[in-house]
């Protein structure tokens, strides 16, 4: 095993997938240079027209997906930044439901890649974490990955669903290193991964937020405390058996994301733990995200978006400490 | 090896007078058709080769595209050259053109368009098609009929002169250096930039020094056209004093634009005359853009000389060809 | 518009006075004084100076992307200590310092700054409405970059202002690239202003290094505007200095630009052409001119000290804004 950063996995990713199968490609604006060097190299290997760079036509781009994958391409579609996927709702939404409401026979393969986040200081016009508007969207799979394994394993399985699918990467995970194995694998989808045991708490994560998640877990299990953390990794389908699981053994859950907590996707997490697993709950479930606001730029983002603390006074709560 | 060089200009056509006046649109779609039709008309007189300028949109490239299923006996190639999107392309091309011994250069733009290749050559022929209303020196014909009177000339199957005239030019003289020349005319305004080059604003025009004049032509050598016309053959020249006074003509100054001039004086020129710019600062421009700033300590003239670029008849050219049987098809 | 000396030397001052102000930007990204990230304006100053400079109050200004609307802010009279001080996420910025990068000002007519390429163009078609509802002759000028063209919006924009025949000018800065993608590989048409006779309007091609003769254009296309003729397109030939964004490369395609096409890009830097012209045709001497130099370069020192001075952006005015 290599350790390699995030940006590196996705691209091999995409390279291996795109030299086993010739009816992938990529699509978006300056795929061929990469805007955040995820791809760089593949333009070169596989030529222009399969490294298709368009005009600034978010619309474009994502409707043409659906087009292609109807007749039988695999598109992977980089939009740059979620924030601009609000663009061309309408046809990521007809691209989840292509398929239903036309008899259920038509294959709809594409993967919207979205960077995101915050934490750059880059404003409210390309900051958002924005989960819980495509899980709205039935028909559209949703994936978060949170390490490199997880996202080249992950985005080789989105690369061969024949479903859309939705893959956000947060821009500050692109240079964090882990290893990844030389062999091929994939990782399916609807099953979350435990990233570290524990007996005390549980803590849900997504994204970015399972790094803040494990470093907290180790200070905490320092001092004693054992901090279970769970990275579902697709939040469509959701493995909330995993989750379940763990709630049952420690009693305790906090739910951690980027996104806002109104309507977000640990409101629904939050609901389904209630639904299964209401028993053996000691404390209220908590949940720490974005406070309901537009993110601001430069740093008084830190006081919108969720911060360590958030997650520390929490868990603390939790803990009746 | 007969040659033909095509030169057209894709920034042609759109400059400001479109948003002041009601100049004409040709669009770069429609000059690309023209110049399909130019080398399906050079092509049908059996010229050897076709050179075509390179330029931002690629005339040249859509051209020799879209044509690639049509068998043309000429070949025909985009010149090589480098592209800097400027007037410098046009008188490049037509310099190089002229180098290769192009026996006609074919052009579609307006008076600018002719001027910059009369800039890089003065001895090879033209066809100057026109693509707007605004122009005197291109012709407005079908690009087809164009292509085939260059195609003749450029093969020289014609005897004798006569097909062709030698236009007049204007040189700009400051300090006893030529500067800048126009074909149609120079127009002394009281301004200070080049700026969007247009000229409108009559009030600013002070001396209007032209070769030709003519009532039916839309353009400030209208304002001499109505007073005193001077063909585009004739060995004179006209300059015109603007300001208030008793004489005043109606003119078209731009398309669907009129205005009212006062004439102090007009003053007809003889080749070799030279007219002294007598407003300083001031903009000079020459053939309807404003190109050459006169500066405060500048002593500047506009020379009217009989040794512009030849200009072919297109309409003696057809008719003698046709007489000559050389549209026959031998059985 | 027939413009006088004092005109001149206001286009000169403007331009000055808005490459001070993205310079100053830079350098707060090299020492850390900015929060977030810049593009910066530099090469564009007489397109963002001229198109703007000349319209009057009540007038609306929309920039595009580029240079956070430095230019246009400064010629509609924003003092640079509030671009600044956004910037440093201050309290004293155009928008109390947590936008991050973001001009307005109502009072001036700057409407916002959305960095989502192409949402101006139906915003410029909402002030349009505005304008023509209010009938006093106001006008919008809405910036929008070569990149910004392929967007569907322009489409529904451009429609729409030209049915309605509101007063609006369409500006578009072509620099030829958007991030690294070239204009010769996004735009169809080639030029961009082709594209407004498809929509009934009139389209053309000025050289945006020259801001005279931005100007001129842009006040025709003005004075067209509040006559009640309808929207034009103005299309203005320009160069982009600097890469996309600060910290980025020089890229066209995935190639590096050559260094000696930059710098014949730069050698048509628009403040050195007018300076020469200016001087040339007698308007004005150099002593004049670097006297406004020197008060642009001491106007921005004067703001980086007020702007370091100031104090940070409030976070209870920040939550207390989210709804009016
Ligand atoms: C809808 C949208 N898509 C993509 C981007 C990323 N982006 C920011 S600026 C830019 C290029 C804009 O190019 P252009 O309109 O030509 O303006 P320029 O930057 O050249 O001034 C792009 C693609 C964005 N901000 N918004």
């Amino acid at each position: 095993m290599a350790d390699i950063n995030f940006a590196r996995a996705i691209s091999q990713a995409l390279d291996e997938e795109m030299a086993r199968d010739e009816k992938v490609y990529m699509i978006g604006e300056d795929v061929r240079a990469g805007v955040f060097t995820a791809q760089a190299g593949l333009v070169q290997k596989y030529g222009e027209e399969r490294v298709i760079d368009t005009p600034i036509s978010e619309t474009a781009i994502a409707g043409s997906c659906l087009g292609a994958a109807i007749a039988g391409y695999r598109p992977v579609a980089d939009m740059m930044f979620d924030d601009f996927m609000l663009i061309c709702m309408d046809e990521m939404k007809n691209a989840a439901q292509w398929r239903f409401a036309n008899g259920g026979f038509i294959k709809v393969p594409i993967v919207y890649r979205l960077p995101m986040g915050g934490y750059v200081g880059l404003g409210a016009d390309h900051s958002r974490a924005m989960f819980s508007p495509v899980m709205h969207l039935a028909g559209m799979k949703v994936v978060v990955p949170s390490t490199p394994y997880d996202a080249k394993g992950l985005l080789k399985t989105a690369i061969r669903d024949d479903n859309p699918v939705c893959f956000f990467e947060h821009r500050l995970l692109y240079r964090t290193r882990g290893p990844v194995p030389e062999e091929e694998y994939l990782i399916p989808f609807g099953v979350a991964d435990v990233k570290k045991e524990g007996s005390d708490l549980t803590i849900v994560a997504l994204g970015y937020m399972v790094q803040w998640a494990m470093e907290l877990a180790k200070e905490y299990e320092a001092k004693g405390v054992s901090i279970e953390v769970i990275d579902p990794r697709t939040l469509e389908p959701l493995d909330i058996d995993t989750i379940v699981k763990s709630v049952e053994k420690t009693g305790r859950v906090l739910l951690v994301e980027e996104d806002m907590t109104r309507c977000g996707a640990t409101a629904e997490i939050g609901m389904q733990i209630m639904d299964r697993a209401f028993d053996s709950l000691d404390a209220p479930i908590l949940r720490v995200g974005a406070k309901n606001f537009p993110i601001a730029g430069g740093p008084m983002e830190k006081l919108i978006l969720p911060s360590k603390n958030d997650i520390i006074t929490a868990i603390d709560k939790l803990l009746g400490r | 090896m007969s040659k033909v060089g095509i030169i057209s200009n894709p920034a042609s056509g759109k400059d400001i007078r479109r948003l002041i006046a009601f100049a004409s649109v040709m669009d770069n779609v429609e000059k690309t058709n023209q110049i399909k039709r130019i080398v399906m008309g050079i092509d049908s007189t059996g010229v050897d080769e076709i050179l075509i300028m390179p330029d931002y949109y690629c005339f040249g490239l859509r051209v020799v595209s879209d044509l690639n299923s049509v068998r043309l006996k000429a070949k025909i190639s985009v010149l090589d050259m480098p592209v800097t999107a400027t007037m410098e392309d046009t008188v490049n091309a037509a310099k190089i053109m002229g180098e290769m011994g192009v026996g006609c250069i074919v052009t579609l733009g307006g008076d600018g368009t002719n001027r910059a290749v009369a800039i890089g050559s003065r001895k090879t022929p033209l066809v100057p098609l026109s693509t707007g209303t605004n122009n005197v020196f291109p012709i407005m014909v079908e690009a087809t009929v164009a292509g085939i009177a260059a195609g003749i000339t450029a093969q020289n199957i014609l005897n004798g002169d006569g097909f062709s005239y030698i236009h007049k030019r204007l040189a700009i003289i400051k300090d006893g250096r030529e500067i800048g020349m126009a074909l149609i005319d120079a127009v002394v305004v009281d301004q200070l930039f080049v700026s969007s080059r247009a000229v409108w604003e009559l009030p600013d025009v002070r001396q209007i020094v032209c070769t030709r004049a003519d009532a039916k032509n839309i353009g400030l050598t209208s304002v001499a056209g109505v007073l005193h016309p001077l063909g585009a053959r004739e060995a004179k020249g006209l300059h015109l004093r603007i300001g208030d006074g008793d004489l005043k003509v109606r003119a078209a100054v731009l398309p669907g634009l009129f205005a009212d001039v006062g004439v102090q004086e007009l003053q007809v020129l003889d080749p070799g005359d030279e007219v002294q710019v007598s407003l300083k600062p001031s903009i000079i421009a020459l053939d309807g853009e404003r190109e050459v700033a006169v500066q405060p300590s500048d002593d500047v003239k506009i020379r009217i000389e009989i040794d512009g670029p030849p200009v072919v008849e297109i309409d003696k050219v057809l008719s003698a060809a046709a007489a000559k049987g050389f549209f026959k098809v031998k059985n | 518009m027939k413009l006088e000396r004092d005109d001149l030397l206001k286009l000169y001052r403007n331009m000055v006075l808005t490459r001070k102000t993205d310079e100053s930007i830079i350098d707060g990204i090299k020492t850390g004084r900015v929060v977030s990230f810049f593009h910066s304006g530099q090469g564009h100053e007489a397109t963002d100076v001229g198109g703007v400079t000349f319209l009057r109050k009540g007038d609306w200004a929309m920039a595009g992307v580029r240079g956070h609307g430095v230019g246009q802010a400064i010629a509609k009279g924003l003092a640079p200590r509030e671009f600044l001080a956004e910037h440093c996420g201050k309290a004293t910025g155009c928008c109390f310092g947590w936008s991050g990068f973001h001009t307005a000002n109502l009072e001036l007519g700057l409407p916002g700054y959305w960095g989502t390429v192409g949402t101006t163009f139906p915003i410029t078609l909402g002030l349009g409405i505005a304008c023509k509802k209010d009938g006093k002759g106001n006008v919008v000028v809405s910036y929008f970059g070569d990149g910004a063209s392929g967007r569907g919006t322009l489409h529904e924009a451009f429609n729409m202002t030209s049915i309605y025949k509101l007063p609006v000018v369409w500006l578009c800065e072509n620099n030829m690239l958007a991030i690294n993608m070239p204009a010769s590989e996004a735009v169809a048409s080639k030029d961009v202003a082709d594209l407004a006779y498809g929509y009934n309007m009139p389209g053309v091609v000025v050289d945006g290094q020259d801001v005279v003769a931005v100007a001129e254009a842009v006040m025709i296309a003005v004075e067209r505007a509040r006559a009640g003729d309808g929207p034009s397109l103005v299309e203005c030939k320009t160069f982009r200095f600097r890469p996309h964004s600060e910290g980025g490369k020089m890229i066209r395609g995935y190639q590096p630009i050559p260094e000696e096409e930059i710098a014949e890009w730069r050698s048509k830097d628009p403040i050195v052409l007018f300076r020469k012209k200016l001087i040339e045709q007698g308007i004005a001497a150099n002593v004049e001119l670097d006297k406004i130099d020197g008060d642009a370069a001491a106007e921005i020192a004067v703001a980086e000290k007020f702007v370091a001075e100031s104090p940070l952006a409030d976070p209870e005015r920040m939550f207390n804004s989210l709804y009016a």
